[in-house]
């Protein structure tokens, strides 16, 4: 479904280059939730970033299902984002000046859909997460927890190829990011979405089937869940405890 | 729901956004049009001399101003897009085309403009017009002064919006283009962090700044009076050293930098630092703006009032009231006429005199610009062209002063207070009688002051013996002699009409005798025809009451000072309006701008407020992060451009002659109370700023 090659990303600052990716490689198969964990400073984000071309990369490839996404034009990569890409942000990114309804079915405004199709879509999503009796609310008027809900519903709505989620329970606390898991839970089991997601948190992690762990610039680790959560759990813990990080920030 | 009502939606929900762009737009065209129609209006153009220095004056102080509101525009343009940044973002990253953003961004931006331009334009009429009104309160008092408003004012309203709209597509683009996303979702917070600057910026800035001014007024005059040389215009691009001196002062400030240096100084300025991380840039060039506009406000103001102070003739003059001086040939209105309109309008005649005098061909020595004009030479002119003689008793009479001339000599009739440039007061050497071909050395004996009598000659009047006039004059055609008439009516200031009607028949008698353009002279004349030349100032003029410009351009106007006091009231109302219009303007735009620029520093910062609070900071503390970002848009710009506004009055004033003269001192002194007002009005929108702030910061 999504597969990256050989990426390498490097920031230029005054003072010299600072490579951040160093060839990196990875696949994610259809239907899978998949978890990438690191130090801080290890390169998440910019690989997410490089994903979802917000950000350009130096080398390597991103190929999505049979579409090769680095030498698109911006026409080409728009269209991308809205149909077979979908964002989950750490600071949600809502429009405050739409209600929830509004912000869900923004990508299917975007791409000129039906208007009943998407109002009941975007109800049977607020149905499956519990945000229904919000709807009409305002970002201003509703949780954390909500909001990134929202915000879950709202990269689902065009059915992509996978959701690219960048911590996206960092702002939130445990029980509201309970809630935002189990909402990608429901997602997958019901549409069948694709999950990648950046997160420090084991907790959120172990929910996950397989977790990436980047340390550097550089995949450390792939671990893939088979048992039980709580062991899963305990052998992230483990693994991140020998990146010599401690342990407490990252539980 | 369709993607043109969440357009709708998301304009409504950032309505204040829209509304304070399309204020700053509006406003600029407002001020601007306001100004030109009133500028172009046939009252003021028919009052103002073609190619004249206020005219120029008007248009440079004008520039500076369209200059100054037009960075604010752009600037408040650059508010608007940090706001929409976001928005833009989410969308990007939820798919939406840039392509199809640029459009939308275009159509608001378009709309924005042209609506906010439109109701700029039509505003101006009556908002010039009642500022013409108020005007019309303190300065006018003459009905020939009714506001006309010129269509042709609307020009460069026009062209302005055009302009505007231009640049802010251009800013509109730029935003659009920016290649990632991520740059535009965080464009909020983007660092634009001044760099450290070492610790001789502001000394220099100031040095810099001084000296252009000091270079820029008093280096051609000091230059043409010792080495006689005359700078070329371009040399005014000095004054760039000034701005760049004040641009380096503001980095200064700005960049905090002793308080950088000194620990303990940063730990206590720490917030205030930090604030001016994300906007260095933004807040420096918006304070050159403040500052110019300053400028501006003061020099107008002091421009203005430069001609209203002039000295007031009706009350300066010792000698007559009424004057005239004609060919001694013509038939003119004497005595008998003047008694008898002066009864007309119940007014009594007084020191009546009159006599003749003669035009004798001089010889001098002057002060001239060499061919190409870089140049001052000094040069003996030769019997180049006539000067009026009168003799010691004559005058005497004529000017009621007692003088004694010696044989041999001649006293030299100049205005009160003359200072000399081109012509010297001692350069007369040597006359001749044009008819007997016979000539005279004569030496300098003195300088008299006479202004209405040497108003009647070019360079100068001068006075001989009794002796002398006889033996030099002697022989000498009529066609060189003229007839002066000197006397004063006892109720002045009612004697406009009286005026006019003796003004009426000294026209109505005046025949082809008399028809000659100021610049005229007989000698000239004479000796250019001699030669085959032909004759600049020969052409005749249309003496009629109804030609405006004929007493400013005749040779044998008569000098009636109550005319010429009507009319240059008439004149320095025009000039003062002007550049009190320029004031206000330049006042209004910084008042808006300062006013704006405060609101948008405490709500982009209601976060940092917010923690602030959260971290235990008491108002107190609040309050002062606020005063000091509000410092940089009120206190410091005003310091600088006030005392630069000031600093270059008084340059000009004690560089244009050397000295400062009474009248100057008045105004130099009436520009303090002018700064001071300004003070107290800025100070008055700091507060209302910074009760406004408050409630936004939430403090
Ligand atoms: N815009 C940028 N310019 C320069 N360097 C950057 C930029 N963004 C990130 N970096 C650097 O790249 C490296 C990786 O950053 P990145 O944000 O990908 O880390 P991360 O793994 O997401 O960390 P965290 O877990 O703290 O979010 C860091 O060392 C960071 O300093
Ligand atoms: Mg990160």
């Amino acid at each position: 479904m999504l597969e990256v090659k050989n990426l390498n990303k490097s920031y230029v600052n005054g003072a010299g280059r600072y490579p951040v990716l160093k060839d990196v490689s990875l696949k994610i198969n259809k239907g899978e939730f998949v978890a990438v964990m690191g130090p801080s400073g290890s390169g998440k984000t910019t690989l997410l970033n490089c994903i979802s071309c917000f950000i350009p990369h130096d080398s390597g490839s991103v190929r999505l299902g049979d579409l090769e996404l680095s030498n698109l034009n911006e026409q080409k990569l728009a269209k991308v984002r809205n149909q077979k890409l979908g964002f989950v942000f750490q600071d949600f990114m809502l429009l405050d000046g739409l209600s929830v309804r509004e912000n869900i079915c923004l990508p299917q405004i975007i791409a000129g859909k039906p208007v009943a199709q998407m109002e009941a879509k975007s109800e049977k999503f607020c149905q499956m997460f519990g945000i229904d009796k919000i709807m009409d609310k305002y970002p201003a008027e509703i949780s954390g927890g909500e909001k990134q809900r929202t915000a879950v519903a709202r990269a689902l709505m065009n059915n992509p190829y996978v959701i690219l989620a960048d911590e996206p329970t960092g702002n939130l606390d445990s029980k509201s990011a309970k809630a935002v898991i189990d909402a990608f839970l429901q997602a997958k089991r019901q549409v069948e979405a694709t999950i990648f997601m950046v997160t420090h948190d084991s907790y959120a992690a172990s929910f996950c089937d397989r977790v990436i762990v980047l340390k550097d610039g550089k995949i450390y680790r792939e671990v893939v869940r088979r048992g039980a959560r709580g062991e899963f759990m305990n052998e992230l813990l483990d693994i991140l405890r020998s990146l010599g990080g401690d342990g407490d920030d990252l539980a | 729901m369709t993607l043109h009502k969440v357009y709708k939606k998301l304009r409504k929900s950032s309505r204040g956004q829209y509304l304070l762009l399309g204020f700053c737009i509006g406003l600029s065209v407002l001020l601007l049009t306001s100004f030109t129609l009133m500028y172009y209006g046939p009252t003021v153009q028919d009052f103002l001399p073609e190619g004249g220095d206020t005219r120029k004056m008007a248009m440079l102080l004008m520039g500076v101003t369209v200059v100054g509101c037009f960075i604010f525009t752009v600037y408040a343009s650059g508010l608007f897009f940090r706001h929409k940044s976001r928005e833009y973002g989410v969308m990007m990253a939820l798919g939406l085309k840039k392509k199809e953003l640029g459009k939308l961004l275009f159509q608001e931006l378009s709309m924005v403009t042209a609506v906010s331009c439109l109701a700029g334009l039509v505003c101006a009429i009556p908002v010039s017009w009642v500022i013409w009104k108020i005007f019309e309160l303190f300065i006018i008092s003459n009905d020939q002064m009714i506001y006309r408003f010129g269509l042709a004012g609307f020009l460069p309203g026009i062209l302005f919006s055009m302009l505007l709209a231009l640049a802010l597509g251009a800013a509109g683009r730029r935003f659009i283009r920016r290649s990632d996303i991520m740059e535009i979702l965080r464009t909020q917070q983007k660092s634009e962090m001044v760099r450290e600057i070492p610790g001789w910026t502001l000394p220099l800035g100031v040095i810099l700044t001084v000296s252009g001014v000091l270079l820029g007024s008093g280096l051609p005059q000091f230059i043409a009076r010792v080495l006689y040389i005359s700078l070329p215009g371009i040399f005014n691009l000095v004054y760039l050293v000034s701005v760049s001196g004040i641009y380096l002062i503001l980095l200064s400030i700005v960049s905090m930098n002793r308080a950088r240096r000194n620990r303990k100084k940063y730990y206590k300025n720490l917030v205030s630092i930090s604030l001016m991380r994300f906007n260095a840039r933004a807040v420096t060039r918006n304070m050159c703006v403040s500052v110019l506009l300053l400028f501006v406000c003061c020099f107008a103001a002091f421009y203005g009032m430069q001609y209203s102070l002039a000295p007031d003739i009706l009350d300066s003059q010792e000698g007559r009231g009424f004057s005239m001086h004609y060919p001694l040939e013509e038939k003119q209105i004497g005595k008998e006429e003047i008694g008898r309109t002066a009864q007309k309008y119940g007014l009594d005649v007084e020191d009546y005199s009159e006599h003749d005098g003669t035009n004798l061909v001089i010889s001098r020595q002057v002060l001239d610009f060499n061919e190409d004009g870089t140049r001052y030479l000094k040069l003996y002119k030769e019997k180049e062209k006539t000067a009026l003689f009168v003799s010691e008793t004559d005058y005497g009479v004529l000017s009621g002063q007692k003088v004694s001339v010696e044989p041999g000599t001649y006293q030299t009739v100049t205005t009160t207070d003359y200072r000399e440039f081109f012509e010297y007061v001692d350069g007369l050497s040597e006359v001749m009688n044009p008819d007997t071909k016979e000539s005279w050395q004569l030496t300098f004996g003195g300088v008299l002051e006479c202004d209405v009598l040497a108003a009647m000659s070019d360079p100068f009047a001068y006075v001989l013996s009794d002796e002398d006039y006889r033996k030099m004059t002697e022989g000498i055609g009529s066609e060189y002699m003229e007839h002066l008439v000197f006397f004063n009516v006892a109720d002045i200031n009612n004697s406009y009409d009286f005026a006019m009607d003796l003004l009426s028949q000294y026209v109505d008698r005046a025949t082809n005798l008399s028809n000659h353009m100021g610049y005229w002279d007989i000698w000239e004349e004479k000796m250019a025809v001699q030669d085959g030349e032909l004759y600049g100032y020969g052409e005749a003029i249309d003496m009629s009451m109804d030609n405006n410009m004929l007493l400013g351009d005749w040779k044998y106007a008569p000098a009636f000072n109550i005319i010429t006091v009507q009319d240059r009231m008439q004149l320095i109302s025009v000039y003062v309006m002007l550049s009190l219009y320029i004031c206000l303007i330049s006042l209004a735009a910084i008042g808006v701008m300062a006013y704006v620029r405060s609101v948008s520093v405490a709500s982009d910062n209601r976060g940092l407020f917010e923690s602030l609070k959260k971290l235990g900071a008491d108002n107190r503390y609040q309050r002062k992060i606020l005063k000091k970002q509000l410092a940089k848009i009120f206190q410091y710009p005003a310091a600088i451009g006030c005392g630069l506004g000031f600093l270059f009055s008084f340059a000009m004033d004690l560089f244009n002659d050397g000295r400062i003269s009474g009248t100057e001192r008045q105004a130099l002194l009436i520009l303090l109370g002018i700064i001071l007002m300004v003070c107290v009005i800025l100070y008055g929108v700091y507060r209302y700023s910074m009760r406004k702030a408050e409630q936004i910061a939430g403090i």
